[in-house]
């Protein structure tokens, strides 16, 4: 029997037992969110992560705004989602529902996509969820920012929001004629204030007669990045100081493990000496 | 044991310290950084890992390394030029050709090859080559038009 053993998991695992969850510090400080979001104007560290709600259902506590969406000084929108692309097309069709709500092109429109530092708990990406769940939380919060900002402009032209038109990013006053973008008016104390909170539930998503962008065939936002092998899948990326493991099963049903030889493997790896091994009875595994 | 020390990847000459009995795949991925090529099965079944060695579709999970030493590797982060893609890298792109699309770098890496060899293929030549090619999304009839679009467009 190899020495090199995890003390502890081997015995926990012979009863039968679940692991306990292992607690990492994912911890995210504000600079590191404007690394990995980059510089905009509604940065506000995720209030709520995924990581931080831990219920992995979803549909929790309301997501704040800026948990939800950012507006980057170059007009580039980003959506937080705890969805996951697995290439069943979410990620086309938020973004779909995201530039239909906001009234911008969808190239306009970034996902960011199942990284639970950064993104609300949207639940398990699975059993056809995200059509009926996440699409209308995702629209609801983009057609609440698309409200702030034309609200914004309103108060700040001294005109009824409803003479004002919202069209590719920006909105316009057509009688002036004149025109902010979401870049711009998001540059202000007010914005930040209100994507501080919840989208108001009772924020009106665009209705199904006038879509423009949702119902349509759009090619998948990532696309290019699959055909020129620039996407990374989830065994594409590596962590400091990762580690990775192998599943050996047994070859007969019941089978226990009595000896392994891991000098073998350890001669092969150039990281000799680094292979551990964990035992684990079939339902944990 | 034999190590490697150098690769030529894409038109470079890269620096390397591999033991020459690694495989091709495990190298790329692990040791240059060009995770483009995926790990499939491991064991040839599914061409999930195909990449060009002087120009021929070779799935790089079977070969050693020091196999290869001297010769010209072409992966799919080498097939797109200055920025422009491949006419069939287009193709895949135009018929949405994917669902997840971790087998259409080793697709496109095969069209590629039998292209460049055969400009104008036979319906046999190319489903000899890509008959080989797994889909686990079963997305054939999206990926069947955009092969018959690559080859449609070689022919012209």
């Amino acid at each position: 029997m190899d020495n090199h053993s995890i003390p502890c998991l081997p015995d926990l695992l012979d009863d039968d037992q679940l692991i306990e969850p292992v607690e990492f510090d994912f911890g995210l400080n504000r600079r590191v969110f404007v690394q990995l979001i980059g510089a905009g104007v509604l940065i506000t560290t995720a209030a709520t992560p995924a990581l931080a709600q831990r219920s992995g259902r979803g549909g929790g506590r309301p997501v704040k705004l800026s948990a939800r969406i950012h507006i980057g000084q170059d007009g580039i929108i980003k959506v937080m989602t705890g969805k996951v692309e697995v290439g069943q097309g979410a990620r086309a069709e938020l973004t779909q529902g995201v530039a239909e709500e906001l009234r911008v092109p969808i190239s306009q429109v970034q996902l960011v996509m199942a990284d639970t530092s950064l993104v609300p708990d949207d639940g398990n990406t699975a059993g056809s969820r995200s059509t009926p769940a996440t699409l209308p939380a995702v629209r609801q919060a983009a057609a609440a920012a698309r409200n702030v900002l034309l609200t914004l402009a309103a108060q700040r032209w001294s005109v009824e929001p409803d003479t004002l038109e919202v069209r590719d990013g920006k909105v316009t006053d057509p009688s002036a004629p004149r025109t902010l973008s979401y870049a711009e008016l998001a540059q202000s104390e007010e914005v930040t204030k209100l994507f501080d909170q919840p989208p108001p539930s009772d924020s009106t998503v665009t209705p199904l007669k006038d879509w423009k962008i949702l119902g349509t065939s759009v090619p998948r936002p990532n696309g290019r990045d699959l055909v020129t092998g620039a996407h990374r899948f989830s065994s594409d990326v590596k962590r400091p100081g990762m580690l990775r493991g192998k599943i050996l099963r047994s070859p007969s049903y019941g089978a226990r493990l009595i000896s392994i030889d891991l000098a073998p493997a350890r001669a092969a790896s150039p990281f000799a000496g680094s292979i551990e091994l964990i035992t684990a009875t079939r339902s944990a595994i | 044991m034999p190590t490697l020390t150098e690769l030529r990847v894409n038109g470079n000459k890269l620096s390397l310290n591999a033991y020459a009995d690694r495989t091709l795949l495990e190298v790329l991925r692990e040791d240059l950084d060009l995770t483009g090529t995926k790990y499939g099965c491991g064991a040839g079944d599914c061409s999930a890992c195909t990449v060009l060695i002087n120009g021929t579709p070779t799935r790089s999970c079977l070969t050693s390394v020091g196999d290869v030493a001297g010769k010209e590797i072409t992966t799919i982060e080498g097939v797109a030029k200055n920025g422009a893609l491949h006419p069939v890298q287009e193709a895949f792109l135009k018929e949405d050709a994917f669902q997840c699309g971790y087998c259409i770098p080793g697709m496109i890496m095969g069209l590629v090859g039998l292209l460049a060899k055969r400009p104008i293929p036979s319906d046999e030549e190319i489903l000899s080559r890509m008959d080989r090619h797994i889909c686990r999304c079963c997305g054939y009839p999206s990926l069947v038009k955009a092969i018959r679009r690559a080859a449609a467009q070689a022919r012209s």
